[in-house]
């Protein structure tokens, strides 16, 4: 043989060995995952029963955008329409353009159940221009591209037609079909990115002159056409925030509604709002400020792709809080109060607006109405006395808010309730916004001339601000209500004060001296600073920082006296707003102090002064029926979880992407949960036999300003779960919308951190009373996308109370949420999956949550760490593919992971079996009899394994063989006829 | 047929393989998502936004590879037609274009693989429908191992003319 020949041999051995060795380690590596995919999982379900309950859940999917959508405008009441021909402009409301959901875990569905916009409007009955609507289904358009930094150019592209599109032709044809045209305008949202602030075509170009929430170059064409030639136009917003919508202003346009993202069936509600049908009257509230402007928001530079730094030198990613407690309203409302915008000027069609109104557009809060209301304030009450301004208040007092709705139009319809409070504020003293959200609540549905009164009882802890650094240097950090003028004031909007007979519906209170709360008021637990390290040189008040698990944890603030780790930010403050509104962030640097001690995972702390906990004890023969019903800390609880086997309980964290492990030893069957922040997507059998319904968007739900419709969708979830045989749900969202260009705020509720946990928290009570527990998501601060995955947030603890954590605290305290997925990124420097302060002081101690917490997807490297997460709180890891091998002492445990690990199998089984107890407890169905469908896994996984095996042998054995007579006929054999 | 151009022939189609490799990478999509009616490209693969990395970073390095294999093949290409006959340098690139071509295959194949496996990884699976290989998959790895078979003959160039010259005192021994 030649020697050519022999490399060649050789070297095709050497690769053969090397292919099957590497792909026989990643398919080890992979063995959970390939098993994952190798089981079917099937649904026996009654399919009438869960007819019956998608038919429940569609209807109140319709029920939410009907009470969801917001009108905007109604000139000259064009709305609701008198006739039902209607041409549809715009490609977004195509088959391909139109947008029901919001991108990433919560899309999904099927497919097949979506009401596209146009057939919608045919079911309602509506005659629309089959030419126009044809015409623009044959452009040819489609939204490509996926979610990631690299793909901006491509997935927020905007489409429409050109100025070619709209012949006079075309146009005199829709003339003569009907004299009204509706305009859609839809925008992409997605997990993963925030939106982008250009603007790109249908090639990709950008326009920097606009943002992707600006009105696109051939929408403005639109506008221009559609606005000549037609009497009545109406504007409807299919985004996940409201756009910027100065344009319809312009007194052409007519009418305009937003209605976000719809769901799969929400579209025939929208054309129900339209004209009328069966009474649809629309009665949905902005959670959000609109601005003609994004870029006056503050949290604006600090958004987005351009916002999310780099540290230079050793990589990681940052986003700075700037704007402190400054977000959407409370910002435009304490600017407004600071005469910020007084000088600002806008000449929008020849209209001059000033100050406030040049600003923002529709106030949060806003939303219009074919009827009218009429707004009192009766009273303000201290039991039964009426409160004035010298009524002596406690701190412990709960106030009472007396309100008159009354319908004043000639529809019926529904409308907000909207309590704001205005605190006293010092110059240079605790931020407090000049308006905050109190109470809200929404009417049943008034006929003409009737009236609703609500009384809306507060606490006067309600009214407190949280002062991290001793502000007012009364020599206490923690939550205040100051001295000073007080006022409560109903109000149509975050801006206007509602007026009856020229007065203004408000009621002041002053109190002479302030109270100090360092006790939580519902839980009695300490408060005190958590996440700041601070000391008040004029005081004396300090605290520091406790984060047990981290090396070295940096004050959430960013503030620190070495300048290794000081972050120098400035934050927005109301003593000098023009002087610290907050400017493009310049990159800074991480050395390798920081990088060593705060950004690097470190090995796991262990206890020398641990003792071995027991497990697998024998003992006792308990099942979590034992212990259902039973307080969190009964003893029965230890002696359940010391049954198990330390490897039992290390794969139940470690295993607990989409489900948890069953044990059958305790009775604590395999559970299955299931992505999607507006319905269940993941886990659910695709087709017609086990399709979840798809619903609004969060925003929607929020816009409804009823939280009984929140509770209703968390019931309607836990219905579908148990004909599902899904136990558990990644959702509701319990971040906030810090910006519109959030790219995941159709999962969240609001700007305002207390309507975002209102919602959550009666979404949680629903499900969680109803055989499905919610890992609210993503607690907390993950409030943008962009950039995600271990990022650091700065912030103050301030803000962080009372907005980004506020749903969180709001869904344990009133929802009694019992499961939290936590944020994948870093509160202030801490993972937050590793913070101790964050799960265990915070959430746990001072709020009294019992349960589990999951991270996000599970990340190794510096994002998260299993070891650190189960000493800080984090109970579980969320991966289908990991075993207990993630943890760094598998096999040799020590007493401080033991009891960790134990202590997050309690939390675990706790989540379990306390949504069993309260789902019997409230619905009085055992748990068993509840279940209508059953999840079952064909696990056709165990024919790869033996197969892999026998490959590796057999080929094993060929190349050994093909080596040896290589060798043989190359040299020995050779070597022999030569000499021979 | 001369030996230069049936090395030029061999490296050609080396050269055209990991072309369409490097093409297919970036323009065929290589799972797609029923439920979401999705399709997942390389390119969402490697921009690691949402995903933990593992993939990813090897398929950086896997494309980097492709590159460095696609440009040695190029350069055998190149001199061969340019008629520079350096044996030794046709030897070095070949084997560099060799062992890239194979390298970045493996890569990138089993990035795929880890990817596609995780159907809830949120590289990729943002939702749990129906998830399948597309072509891009197979044909990147298939053409990254054309290139690596194909430039064979130029890795074992210099060995070849040893065993020809070999081959020659063998037959002229025979002949004494």
């Amino acid at each position: 043989m030649k020697r050519t020949t022999a490399v060649i041999n050789f070297s095709t051995i050497i690769m053969l060995a090397s292919l099957l060795t590497v792909a026989t380690k990643v398919a080890m590596d992979n063995a959970l995952m390939i098993d994952s995919f190798l089981t079917k999982q099937t649904i026996n379900v009654d399919e009438h029963e869960m007819e019956e309950l998608r038919a429940q859940g569609k209807e109140l999917a319709q029920k939410i955008v009907e009470d969801g959508s917001v009108l905007l405008k109604n000139q000259d009441n064009v709305l609701p329409l008198k006739s039902k021909r209607v041409n549809i402009f715009g490609w977004c409301a195509s088959d391909n353009g139109f947008l029901y959901q919001g991108g990433g875990s919560s899309e999904g569905g099927y497919s097949a159940d979506k009401i596209s916009l146009y057939q919608a409007f045919r079911d309602v009955g509506y005659e629309i221009n089959e030419q126009l609507a044809s015409d623009y289904n044959r452009l040819g358009y489609r939204r490509e591209g996926a979610p990631d930094q690299n793909q901006h150019s491509t997935y927020y592209r905007t489409y429409d037609a050109g100025e070619d599109f709209f012949t006079e032709a075309r146009m005199s044809q829709a003339r003569n079909f009907s004299d009204t045209a509706i305009m859609v305008f839809s925008r992409r949202a997605t997990e993963g990115d925030d939106l982008p602030k250009v603007n790109y075509d249908e090639s990709g170009n950008p326009d920097a002159s606009r943002n992707y929430l600006s009105l696109s170059k051939k929408e403005a064409i639109m506008v221009k056409h559609v606005t000549n030639n037609f009497d009545k136009v109406i504007c409807l917003f299919n985004s996940s925030a409201p756009m910027e919508m100065g344009f319809v202003d312009y007194p052409k346009i007519d009418a305009a509604m937003y209605i976000g993202y719809p769901g799969y069936y929400g579209t025939t509600a929208v054309a129900k709002l339209l004209c009328g049908e069966n009474g649809a009257n629309p009665s949905g509230h902005l959670s959000d400020t609109a601005a003609y402007d994004l870029r006056t928001a503050p949290s604006f530079v600090n958004t987005g792709l351009d916002a999310t730094k780099t540290y230079k030198e050793r990589g990681g990613r940052y986003t700075d809080y700037a704007e402190d407690i400054y977000v959407g309203y409370k910002w435009y409302e304490t600017a407004d109060a600071e005469g910020y915008y007084d000088d600002v000027g806008l000449d929008i069609y020849k209209k001059e607006r000033r100050g406030y109104d040049a600003i923002v557009q529709y106030p949060f809060g806003y939303g219009q109405s074919y009827t009218t209301f009429k707004h009192t304030f009766e009273g303000l009450y201290k039991g039964d006395t009426k409160v004035s301004a010298t009524t002596p208040i406690d701190k412990n007092d709960t106030l009472t808010a007396r309100v008159y709705v009354e319908n004043t139009g000639n529809v019926a319809g529904k409308d907000a309730v909207q309590l704001y409070f205005t605190p006293p504020y010092t110059k240079g003293g605790i931020e407090k916004s000049a308006v905050n959200l109190l109470e809200f609540r929404k009417t049943e549905k008034l006929e003409p001339g009737k009236t609703q009164i609500f009384n809306i009882d507060f606490k006067v802890s309600d009214l407190a601000s949280y002062d991290a650094y001793d502000k007012n240097n009364n020599g206490f950090m923690g939550y205040e209500v100051e001295s000073g003028n007080y006022v409560i004031s109903l109000r149509t909007d975050s801006h206007h004060v509602s007026v009856v007979n020229n007065a203004k519906q408000e009621e002041k209170f002053t109190l002479n001296s302030g109270f100090t709360y360092d006790k939580d008021t519902t839980t009695g637990a300490e408060v005190k600073n958590r996440f700041t390290t601070y000391s008040n040189s004029t005081s004396g008040a300090s605290s520091t920082i406790h984060e047990p698990q981290a090396t070295y944890a940096i004050s959430i603030d960013g503030n620190d006296s070495n300048s290794s780790y000081n972050q120098g930010i400035t934050y927005l403050t109301r003593a000098d707003f023009a002087g610290t509104f907050p400017k493009s962030t310049e990159i800074r640097r991480m050395d390798s102090t920081m990088y060593n001690n705060v950004f690097r995972v470190h090995d796991p702390f262990n206890d020398p002064n641990d003792t071995m906990p027991v497990t697998g004890s024998t003992s006792t023969s308990l099942t979590l029926n034992d212990v259902k019903g039973l307080p969190y800390d009964d003893p029965k609880w230890e002696q359940l979880v010391s049954q198990l086997d330390i490897n039992t309980m290390a794969e139940l964290i470690a295993h607990g992407g989409f489900g948890t492990n069953a044990i059958p030893s305790i009775n604590k069957p395999r559970c299955t949960d299931s992505d999607g922040g507006t319905g269940f997507t993941s886990g659910v059998v695709s087709g017609d036999g086990g399709h979840a319904v798809k619903y609004p968007a969060a925003n929607v739900l929020a816009n409804t300003f009823d939280i009984k419709l929140a509770e209703l969708w968390g019931h309607a979830i836990g219905n579908e779960g148990k004909a599902l045989g899904i136990q558990g749900w990644y959702a509701p969202g319990c971040n906030v919308h810090r910006s519109p260009l959030g790219g995941r705020n159709f999962e969240y509720f609001s700007e305002d951190g207390k309507m975002c946990g209102y919602f959550v928290a009666y979404t949680v009570k629903g499900c969680t009373e109803n055989g499905v527990y919610a890992y609210a998501k993503h607690f907390a601060g993950n409030d943008s996308d962009e950039g995600r995955n271990g990022q650091f947030k700065w912030m103050t603890e301030q803000s962080l109370r009372e907005i980004w954590a506020k749903p969180g605290e709001l869904a344990v305290k009133i929802g009694g949420a019992n499961a939290f997925m936590i944020s994948v990124d870093r509160v202030g420097s801490v993972r937050a999956t590793g913070s101790y302060a964050l799960l265990t002081s915070l959430l746990r101690d001072e709020w009294g949550f019992h349960g589990s917490t999951i991270t996000d997807y599970y990340q190794a490297g510096d994002t998260n760490d299993i070891d650190e997460g189960i000493r800080a709180g984090n109970d579980l890891c969320l991966h289908p593919g990991l075993s207990r091998t993630v943890f760094a002492d598998n096999g040799n445990w020590s007493a401080t992971t033991v009891k960790y690990i134990k202590n997050s199998v309690h939390n675990i089984l706790f989540t379990y079996i306390d949504t069993v107890h309260r789902t019997e407890t409230s619905t009085g169905v055992s748990q068993g009899e509840a279940q209508i469908g059953e999840m079952t896994e064909d696990n056709q996984s165990g024919w790869w394994r033996p197969l892999l095996t026998g490959v590796d042998i057999g080929a094993g054995v060929l190349l050994a063989g093909w080596a040896t007579v290589t060798v043989l006929f190359t040299w020995v054999l050779k070597r022999k006829k030569v000499t021979a | 047929m001369k030996e230069n151009v049936k090395l030029l022939i061999w490296q050609g189609i080396a050269s055209v393989g990991l072309i369409l490799a490097l093409i297919f990478a970036f323009a065929l999509p290589a799972f797609f998502l029923t439920g979401g009616e999705r399709v997942i490209t390389t390119f969402e693969m490697l921009a690691n936004a949402h995903g933990d990395g593992v993939a990813s970073g090897g398929m950086v390095f896997g494309l980097i590879l492709l590159f460095v294999g696609l440009l040695s093949s190029l350069a055998i290409v190149v001199l061969l037609i340019l008629k520079i006959n350096k044996p030794l340098i046709t030897m070095i690139l070949g084997i560099v274009s060799g062992l890239s071509s194979l390298a970045s295959g493996l890569l990138l194949g089993l990035g795929y693989f880890v990817s596609g496996l995780s159907e809830t990884n949120p590289i990729i699976g943002f939702n749990q429908g129906e998830i399948g290989f597309m072509a891009g998959t197979f044909l990147v790895l298939g053409f990254a191992v054309v290139g690596f078979i194909c430039s064979y003959p130029a890795a074992l160039i210099v060995l070849h003319h040893k065993d020809l010259a070999d081959k020659g005192v063998v037959l002229e021994e025979a002949k004494n």
